[in-house]
């Protein structure tokens, strides 16, 4: 088993506490600081020619995650400093901000591509104008199908303020069937993740990303 | 087929269905617009768009500095970068108010106010520069361009769409698929003629589908339809008894919009005639108003061949001798003009 690069908190926070992204829950967990880079578009240049065009994307280039879960759900917290709150499409030219965590169905599958035709990455994808946030499933560029949250139960809350945004996601360890991370307390979880500032026109793979899957030991 | 179709599957298509539009006889009346808009953007969010559309040429156009905005490919078939268009670009949705002026007793007082999308005292709107065109007195000039999308068989919109949301149908019909759409826009950046729009309300990309429910019934798509003027004619290209064939493949007069932008278009247009020139006294010349220099830039060196032989054709049937492509664009049965495509719609 690979080594764990940082921890998720057991806590005995109930769900409803956990998804309060400035609830007293999250006040024991640790940072961690993850750095993000722009997303390489050129290796898309083949499902997307117009977007392989983009320079300046990826403006968003330092998060903060927080990782706790308790027996029952895993919660992600996400925060980042952005001054533009971009939550709604305004005009025809306007983006949303986004988050999104990935977590691979099979330990190693391509976090840069999405994963590929044989081993498909999951992601949580919050959008900041969408009251919901969607469950993703991948297998490489072009390939990815947005679920309902309903689908595996996931619930997102978000908040603005003081030019930081804060996004919690959270997910039942374990789901029956369908594709789906599953996680269990004493394993390790793979995490990657990606930010889109809406501000800068990011949207699909225009966005930051942390490149490699990040292990994280689920406290037993 | 593979889980991920390749482009050049997603821009093949058995035949290749096309428009052909008689400049030099529209008259600018919209009806086209019209047609297009009561069929398919009345759905809220879609207020801004004018699948079909008429603009005056020189002109900004619709949306507006559509000819600046980028796409397409180069020389060598690269992509270009292009830029999004805005609700203003795209004509507007003027509010008026009605309420105060005829529901609150103030019709003497009060006048009929636009406000834009933004709130705003309109600065721009669809056709805001009509009939404007150029020239100096006594010779000015201007022609009537209709658009819709161009169904390209080189889509600039199906190698953009990171969704592989967009795919040329069998009849040569390009549609974005609604359900696999996520409103990314890399389309409307791409596509030179900005003829994709953005829904806010759905988040999803829209355009011309050609009315391919009617199409698929044998009836021929209602801008082309609707048209008053005789102006259009629609078919396969490859079908040797339609109109668009005789006039694109056979006579050679009519031709796609910007073929440098390297989409090959399907949507051709006879070039305008030009009215002649006065001189300063008020006499007429022999020389035309609109300069050919201005129709190459719309229509590339082609023109003026087209125009030759229009003009030669037009001069056979002035000495009394017949001519099939006067007859092709005059049309006297207007059903002729739509090939197999000749159904009532109701």
């Amino acid at each position: 088993m690979a080594k764990a690069q940082a921890k998720a908190k057991r806590v005995a926070a109930s769900n409803e506490k956990l998804l309060e992204v400035d609830g007293a829950a999250w006040s024991g967990s640790s940072a961690i600081g993850i750095d993000l880079v722009p997303a390489p578009v050129t290796m898309a240049a083949n499902v997307s020619g117009q977007m392989a065009l983009s320079q300046n994307h990826g403006k968003v280039r330092r998060a903060e995650a927080r990782l706790a879960h308790n027996g029952e759900t895993l919660s992600v917290r996400l925060s980042w400093r952005d001054s533009d709150k971009d939550d709604q499409i305004a005009d025809l030219d306007r983006f949303a901000d986004g988050a999104a965590v990935m977590f691979p169905l099979l330990d190693d599958a391509n976090p840069l591509t999405m994963g590929d035709e044989r081993k498909p990455v999951n992601a949580w994808l919050w959008k900041a104008d969408r009251e919901e946030p969607f469950d993703v499933i991948a297998r490489g560029y072009a390939t990815s199908q947005r679920r309902p949250a309903s689908s595996s139960q996931l619930a997102s809350n978000a908040l603005h303020r003081d030019g930081q945004w804060h996004v919690v996601f959270q997910r039942p360890l374990e789901l029956e069937g369908g594709e789906f991370a599953r996680f269990a307390p004493g394993g390790l979880a793979r995490i990657a993740f990606a930010i889109w500032e809406g501000s800068n026109a990011e949207r699909a793979g225009q966005k930051a990303i942390s490149g490699a899957f990040l292990a994280v030991e689920l406290e037993a | 087929m593979s889980a991920v179709p390749s482009k050049q599957e997603l821009k093949s298509s058995k035949r290749q269905l096309a428009t052909v539009i008689d400049l030099s006889k529209c008259m600018g009346c919209q009806t086209c617009t019209v047609a297009c808009k009561n069929l398919w953007t009345q759905r809220e969010g879609t207020e801004h768009m004018r699948w079909a559309n008429v603009s005056t040429c020189p002109g900004k156009g619709y949306p507006k500095d559509w000819e600046q905005k980028g796409g397409g490919f180069d020389g060598e078939g690269r992509p270009q970068p292009g830029r999004l268009t805005n609700l203003v670009d795209c004509g507007d949705n003027f509010q008026f108010n009605h309420g105060e002026v005829l529901g609150a007793g103030n019709a003497q007082g009060k006048k009929l106010e636009p406000r834009s999308a933004r709130g705003e005292v309109p600065t721009w709107g669809y056709n805001w520069d009509e009939d404007q065109g150029k020239g100096d007195w006594p010779n000015p000039y201007f022609f009537y361009m209709p658009r819709k999308c161009n169904h390209c068989s080189n889509a600039p919109c199906i190698d953009a769409c990171s969704r592989n949301a967009i795919v040329k149908r069998d009849d040569g019909i390009v549609v974005i698929e609604q359900d696999r759409c996520e409103g990314h826009r890399h389309c409307v950046e791409a596509c030179p003629y900005s003829m994709i729009y953005f829904n806010p309300k759905s988040q999803k990309s829209e355009k011309c589908i050609d009315c391919f429910p009617r199409v698929e019934k044998g009836v021929a798509p209602a801008c082309n339809r609707q048209c008053v003027g005789r102006t259009r004619a629609y078919g396969y290209l490859d079908d040797p008894e339609s109109q668009v064939h005789k006039l694109v493949k056979q006579w050679k007069v009519a031709l796609p919009l910007h073929p440098e932008f390297g989409t090959e278009p399907n949507v051709y247009y006879v070039p305008p005639m030009s009215p002649l020139a006065y001189d300063t006294e008020g006499r007429l010349t022999g020389a035309g108003r609109l300069p050919i220099e201005v129709l190459e830039g719309y229509f590339g060196p082609a023109v003026r061949g087209a125009l030759d032989t229009i003009i030669a054709e037009r001069n056979r049937r002035k000495r009394g001798e017949p001519s099939e492509l006067m007859d092709l664009l005059i049309s006297r049965r207007w059903l002729d003009r739509f090939a197999e495509f000749t159904a009532e719609p109701i």
